[in-house]
């Protein structure tokens, strides 16, 4: 996992491309205690070395905004990987997902009123006719 | 379900099926119900219900990289690597029990009649030795088979038997795409799908996770890990896991006499057999073929056409994505449609281009969605507050038309060995030359303008486009294409070598035109045509 020197260049970054806006949370509020981040590490076990190697070649941060601006332009496969670690980590907090009222893949067995409450919508469909050319 | 460990098989199969997806599978049923010894080697395993991530919450980040249908992503022992380096498009596929339908999206999709005759009605391609009549018995025999849900009377399509079970619901995002297709006057109709809406034959009803790309947790949809394997084995074939096939062999007449396979130790067999059945699908097929040549084959074997590994179709995949004000709840399953339309798929010149596409209406999916591909584009256009806006636009808010676009066959697109790359067992991986012909990109140009005008007719407040997306060779076709002229193809009708009388291929590599539609369908109803002919004619079938 990401050492304490590593997190908070990836925390200042993550946080500046995904930042507080209109009741949502930034970054580094949303995996304050980095277990998303830990999670996804584990779970893409891949991203880990190339996140650190990734992580290595940030220049000190005095100003994020510029440091990310840069990494865009000259080495935009590390801002990709960043979002990516940051992006996947944001929306597994709960509450993020709460506040977009996202429920997450549940189940939901179709009802018997949703079987067939489009009649009214497919007759004109059927009233046109076949479509296809005989052969 | 027991598949046996890979073990040394010493006794001689009656049939030997390479392969164990959605043809093999559909062989190895019938086959083995017939009485006849079968024995299949898979190269991959069988895939447990509790491997899958769609009902955890970690479902988009292992969608990802671990269930990516990109085997170059997920780069599993189980897959080979393809060097995709001259290709417009990445074939896709899943290399398990089941093969591809553990992670398809179960569109069951029967071609039209017209897609049998391609050559005589629009003057391009060849037209299939057969008829979509003579295939429609066994169209329905797959639909029982593998639990289709869909609604009868389709105008797309001639009088048809029902399925076995009523159309999954179309949701809020199916209404809102048919409303938009009413008020044009276009075709739309509930799609069918190899996935049950009410309990069928032991798998459980549909609980609509969305998650069916990476596998169904809940074991519902109709993939033939579940459909058939189970009955097959029940029936007495032998599938063999974690035995990766090298080559087919063959005697001193020329016949297939079996095939060599690795185990995962690393440990070399050879399974004899009378029969031998490909079904490794268009890219595995004759990459397998390629890999078996000897003296007496020296471009691989059943190849004296030189066609094995070309005409090799894709479907190249474009879309339009439609943001709505209201919500859609489109993360909801299934994943892959809710409506279908064929307004355009006949051929009509007088649009620049020749055959058509089918459209797919489809949800979108959770809030990570495309994070992964950014890098490069102004920070401001993907990150900041444009990343909050952007779900906040897409999620649960949005679907998407899809394209299949059908492309014509061309011998220049096609599958070799490449000449370095080898997978784990250090077998010859298959690389792939493929470029979308202007035919193509002109239908893909024209069916994405009518797209736009139905996502308007919806009422999208905003649109955006997907011209063509290149991760979507899910489709793999014409490889070793069959027809009635040895010269021409390397199968007949009934999927038999022209050039070796007891070597079959009853996959998609057998297809003589891609349609517009997902072929998984048709292949399983083409390889049942042809057990079922083995079987009729069995006291006269060649064998080794």
């Amino acid at each position: 996992m990401l050492d304490d020197k590593e997190r908070v260049v990836f925390c200042a970054i993550a946080d500046y491309l995904i930042p507080a806006f209109d009741g949502m949370p930034a970054f580094s509020q949303a995996d304050a205690q980095g277990i998303h981040t830990s999670r996804v590490l584990e779970l893409r076990p891949e991203l880990l070395e190339s996140l650190t190697t990734a992580l290595a070649q940030v220049p000190p941060i005095d100003a994020v905004s510029e440091v990310a601006e840069q990494l865009n332009r000259e080495q935009p496969e590390v801002i990709g990987l960043i979002g990516l670690v940051a992006s996947s980590a944001y929306y597994l907090n709960p509450d993020v997902r709460r506040r977009l009222g996202y429920p997450g893949q549940l189940q939901r067995p179709p009802g018997d009123d949703e079987a067939y409450d489009y009649e009214d919508l497919l007759q004109p469909v059927i009233d046109r006719g076949p479509i296809f050319r005989p052969t | 379900m027991q598949p046996r460990e890979a073990t040394i098989s010493r006794d001689e199969a009656d049939v030997l099926i390479i392969g164990a997806g959605a043809s093999g599978a559909v062989a190895a049923k019938h086959l083995a119900q017939a009485g006849v010894g079968v024995v299949c080697l898979e190269q991959g395993g069988k895939v447990e219900p509790e491997e899958f991530y769609g009902d955890k919450p970690e479902w988009e980040v292992m969608s990802q990289r671990r269930w990516h249908p990109n085997p170059n992503v997920r780069g599993l022992e189980s897959d080979y690597p393809i060097d995709t380096s001259e290709s417009d498009v990445n074939p896709l596929m899943y290399n398990a029990v089941g093969g591809s339908t553990v992670l398809y999206a179960a569109h069951w999709q029967r071609f039209m009649p017209s897609d049998f005759r391609v050559r005589s009605l629009d003057g391009v391609a060849d037209d299939w030795p057969f008829s979509y009549e003579d295939l429609e018995p066994f169209y329905d025999i797959m639909d029982v088979e593998m639990g289709v849900s869909g609604l009868v009377g389709d105008p797309a399509y001639p009088a048809m038997t029902p399925p076995p079970l009523p159309p999954m619901p179309i949701g809020r995002l199916g209404r809102l795409a048919a409303k938009g297709m009413n008020a044009l006057g276009w075709h739309w109709w509930p799609a069918p799908q190899a996935i049950p809406s009410q309990p069928y034959r032991g798998r459980g009803q549909c609980t609509r996770r969305g998650s069916c790309m990476q596998g169904c947790p809940e074991q519902a949809k109709g993939s033939t890990d579940l459909t058939h394997w189970p009955d097959a084995i029940g029936y007495g074939a032998e599938l063999v896991t974690g035995a990766r096939v090298r080559k087919v062999t063959t005697n001193a007449l020329g016949r297939a006499d079996g095939a060599v396979w690795i185990d995962r130790d690393g440990q070399e067999h050879h399974q004899p057999a009378r029969t031998v059945i490909v079904c490794a699908n268009g890219v595995g097929t004759p990459r397998l073929l390629l890999n078996s040549g000897d003296a007496n084959n020296p471009d691989g074997l059943a190849n004296g056409s030189g066609l094995v590994g070309r005409n090799l179709m894709m479907h190249p995949y474009a879309a339009v994505v439609g943001y709505f004000d209201e919500p859609l709840q489109s993360w909801m399953g299934p994943a892959g449609q809710a409506i279908h339309s064929m307004q355009f798929y006949e051929t009509d010149e007088s649009r620049g281009f020749v055959r058509g596409a089918k459209w797919n209406a489809m949800p979108t999916g959770g809030p990570l969605g495309m994070r992964a591909v950014h890098g490069g584009g102004p920070l401001e256009s993907a990150w900041g507050e444009s990343f909050h806006r952007g779900t906040e636009r897409r999620l649960g808010r949005s679907f998407e038309w899809g394209i299949i676009a059908e492309d014509l066959p061309d011998p220049a697109n096609r599958v070799v060995l490449d000449p370095d790359l080898k997978d784990s067992d250090g077998v010859a991986a298959p690389k792939i030359i493929y470029k979308n012909s202007e035919n193509t990109e002109n239908l893909i140009a024209f069916h994405l303008e009518r797209q736009k005008e139905a996502m308007a007719a919806s009422g999208a407040k905003e649109i955006s486009l997907t011209t063509l997306m290149r991760d979507c060779g899910w489709h793999l076709m014409g490889s070793c294409r069959m027809g009635t002229d040895p010269e021409r193809s390397v199968v007949d009708q009934w999927c038999r070598s022209h050039d070796v009388p007891n070597l079959y291929i009853m996959d998609g590599s057998a297809f003589v035109t891609s349609s517009g539609f997902n072929p998984t369908a048709t292949i399983c109803a083409v390889a049942l045509r042809a057990v079922n002919h083995m079987l009729e004619n069995r006291g006269s079938v060649e064998v080794a």
